[in-house]
């Protein structure tokens, strides 16, 4: 199976896995295919910062370790932790991942309710190479990943 | 006690692992499992890690099994 250039680098938060993957459970395993065949980056390519990580199998029983890292990455870089506000936090993150090969690109991927968080994040202002992605545009962006890995 | 760790892997990197290493198993049963299972499915691997590294379990990961999951 080769691995495939999805061209951007992809930064999770907490309310992607609350709102959309709850809404539609089978988002999780399109992550787990593009997790496994990104170019440059196998299973280190859907980023969820680790604090937000444990937070969600804080909250969610039913869901595994396993299973959820096979899906994402849980990134965990000391300085951008000890950021309190997660809006920030989720923002440096995809600054700090785009420094890396072969992507110079990266997506924040959220709920619609809180695209206008980023927005208007003046960090987030700053940034050219950062796009936020939410809702259905986000849905459909990993849907077409989805659809290389089973095509290509 | 043996340590026991979990993944989730596609079948296909199971495959390898079981081929290009010395990695036993709990049951003969569990290997053919594994080598029935389509390289583009994943599997929950459930290995201990002791003296001799051998995998005691594999489950196949479906969208049932993400759905219980994800929605408990």
């Amino acid at each position: 199976m080769p691995s495939i250039n999805f061209g951007v680098r992809l930064v999770f938060d907490e309310d992607f896995y609350e709102s959309e993957i709850k809404t539609d459970p089978k988002l999780l395993t399109k992550l787990m295919y593009i997790n496994a065949r990104a170019l440059g980056h196998k299973r280190h390519f859907n980023i969820l910062p680790r604090k937000i990580f444990n937070k969600i199998l804080e909250n969610n029983g039913s869901m595994s370790r396993e299973l959820l890292k096979c899906s994402f990455y849980d990134f965990e870089e000391e300085k951008l932790e000890e950021i309190e506000d997660e809006v920030e936090r989720i923002i440096k993150y995809a600054i700090h991942i785009i420094k890396e090969e072969p992507h110079k690109k990266s997506f924040i991927m959220t709920s619609k309710r809180k695209e206008n968080d980023y927005l208007n994040n003046r960090h987030f202002q700053n940034s050219k190479d950062v796009s936020v992605k939410a809702g259905e545009e986000a849905k459909e962006i990993l849907n077409g990943f989805w659809e290389d890995c089973t095509t290509k | 006690m043996a340590t026991i760790i979990n993944s989730v892997d596609l079948a296909k990197d199971v495959k390898d692992l079981v081929i290009f290493s010395t990695v036993k198993f709990n049951d003969d049963a569990i290997k053919n499992k594994i080598f029935a299972t389509d390289d583009n499915n994943f599997l929950l691997i459930s290995k201990s890690i002791d003296s001799d590294p051998t995998i005691i379990d594999a489950v196949l990961v479906d969208d049932d099994f993400v759905r219980k999951a994800v929605l408990g």
